[in-house]
């Protein structure tokens, strides 16, 4: 029987291209920054082709701004449509969030933050338009995170599961199940048992979400910072969060999963072995649901 | 959905992004939300300060020698007043100070540092250079060259080059900060003396792993590639050059060093 693939990718920063490309360690995937590699002429472009004819590539974007009302930069898309067609990427993805309005006499401005939207109708409907417009120019499905957000507003039609469930089925594109996230959020929220309150919300989504719905899971670590847990991406995955994980594995099935590592960014080998756990925990599950079948 | 619900989304956001942009942290232009107290206070910084962050981690990148020269503190201090007088226009940080030079010649705090403004254009080319596309002179573009009368035909500049020209000698200025064993003398008397400098920005042959590479050009070879740049024949901008211009030393480097782009049509004698 062939080995099973690789689900496990860690997200590929500047400072350790060249250990990387010398190493080559086994991984299912890498994943960059999408915007980071919009210029098909710089250094940073040559290194992910070198990086793509070994990997798979996965291109996670932070600056679509798909939930803004006042629609997408048409010039940015164009510049994410160039990179997919010279990267052919196993997944393309970026996040459930508004960056862009008008603001003043200035016109329309980016916030270069995953600002929150609210889960109200009127919300979907903007959101919807936006990933079908960049599916239409993409020609393939994208995927959408979920986000660690610090305000939320109160108006809402949805639960948030409900909501990425809807614009999966409505849309047709995927959620990018960010469960670093969903702690985070159940920490400001001061839940009671943060781990019950995210294992609870990945239960839901296994209810009302169409099959299939999660294509990618992201893992990180988090800080706390002036009275906020913030998402920064600066620490190992917390415990409780890969406890949340193997309750996604269990509701969702193995996954492909990213390790994220921003800010303070350690060692190469620390994060292969963070992503080697994570590895380590979708084979258990896969040996589990191949034992129960 | 209909206008009015996209229109409260509309407005839901503009709020939001109002809060982020304001001078201050103003708890009454926040748009509703279910936080409130510390909590509401601490979410909207937390928004304040992140795209602030993200965009003076750029800045910090795209401007080391405006950087070097005004120190951390006060490059801050300038990060901060630019993100808010010069919003982001796009979601790619690559782009985020692209107005930053024009930004500095308006701030009055800085009218000691004349030349930091022409610096920080000189920052921004070396910026763009480090990701301009290759230049592309082929064999056909040389044929012609030599086979075609010079009166008809004009020279252009490679994506990946650019000419600065400046009232200070932004090019000593530029190299004096990367280097540790620098004479701060030399800067000064030049800065004192009023030295103009043209600088001359490339990566060489387009090469992405190259380092970007300045000079300040000589008087002649300015000319030169100021009247290529406005679209002059060949003959007409050696007419501009004057006597001291050396064009086939030039044109030597010039190919040497992926300077051009091709030869095409003048757009002006």
């Amino acid at each position: 029987m062939p080995a099973a693939p690789l689900l496990h990718g860690i997200g590929l920063r500047q400072p350790h291209y060249r250990e990387f490309r010398a190493l080559r360690p086994p991984l299912g995937f890498v994943e960059v920054h999408s915007e980071n590699f919009f210029n098909p002429h710089d250094a940073a472009s040559q290194v992910l082709a070198a990086v793509r004819e070994d990997y798979a590539v996965s291109l996670h974007g932070v600056g679509l701004a798909l939930g803004s009302a006042c629609g997408l930069d048409e010039d940015h898309v164009r510049r994410l449509a160039d990179l997919v067609a010279r990267v052919d990427p196993v997944r393309v993805s970026d996040h459930a969030c508004f960056a862009r309005a008008p603001w003043a006499q200035v016109g329309i401005v980016h916030a270069s933050d995953l600002l929150p939207i609210a889960f109200t109708r009127a919300s979907l409907d903007i959101l919807c338009a936006n990933v079908e417009r960049v599916q239409d120019r993409l020609r393939r499905p994208l995927l959408v995170e979920n986000l660690s957000a610090y305000l939320d507003f109160p108006e809402r039609d949805f639960s948030e599961p409900q909501f990425f469930a809807e614009l999966g089925r409505r849309s047709g594109c995927g959620l990018l199940l960010d469960v670093n996230n969903l702690y985070v959020n159940a920490l400001n929220a001061a839940e009671p048992d943060p781990l019950q309150a995210v294992c609870g919300w990945i239960s839901e989504l296994t209810r009302e979400a169409p099959p299939g719905l999660v294509g990618e899971i992201h893992l990180a670590g988090f800080s706390k910072q002036q009275g906020l847990i913030i998402d920064d991406h600066s620490r190992p995955v917390a415990e409780d969060v890969w406890q949340a994980y193997v309750h996604a594995l269990d509701c969702l099935g193995p996954m492909p999963t990213l390790i994220e590592w921003d800010e303070h960014l350690p060692a190469l080998s620390v994060l292969l072995e963070q992503a080697a756990h994570a590895g380590a925990l979708c084979a258990a599950r896969r040996e589990t649901a191949q034992v129960a079948s | 959905m209909s206008a009015a619900t996209h229109t409260t989304e509309l407005e839901r956001q503009q709020r939001l992004i109002a809060a982020i942009f304001a001078p201050q942290l103003d708890l009454a232009t926040c748009p509703d939300v279910l936080q409130d107290g510390a909590r509401r206070e601490a979410g909207l910084a937390a928004y304040r300060g992140n795209g602030l962050a993200h965009a003076r981690n750029a800045l910090r990148l795209q401007f080391p020698t405006v950087l070097a020269m005004l120190g951390d503190d006060a490059f801050d201090v300038l990060s901060a007043r630019y993100w808010r007088a010069r919003p982001p226009r796009r979601g790619d940080l690559a782009w985020v100070g692209e107005e930053l030079p024009a930004y500095i010649a308006t701030v009055d705090s800085l009218d000691a540092w004349p030349w930091l403004a022409d610096c920080a254009r000189l920052d921004w080319a070396i910026w763009q250079i480090a990701g301009a596309a290759p230049p592309c002179m082929t064999h056909a573009d040389l044929q012609r060259l030599a086979a075609e009368d010079p009166a008809g035909l004009s020279l252009q500049l490679a994506a990946c080059t650019a000419r600065i020209p400046s009232a200070w000698p932004i090019v000593t200025i530029h190299l004096a900060h990367q280097d540790a064993a620098a004479d701060w003398s030399m800067v000064r008397q030049a800065i004192l003396d009023g030295a103009s400098q043209t600088a001359w920005v490339w990566r060489p042959q387009g090469d992405a792993a190259a380092e970007v590479r300045l000079i300040a050009l000589e008087d002649a070879a300015d000319r030169w590639i100021a009247a290529l740049a406005a679209g002059a024949s060949i003959v007409g901008a050696l007419d501009a050059a004057g006597e001291d211009f050396d064009f086939a030393t030039w044109m030597q480097r010039a190919l040497a060093e992926g300077w051009l782009d091709g030869v095409a049509t003048p757009v002006s004698p």
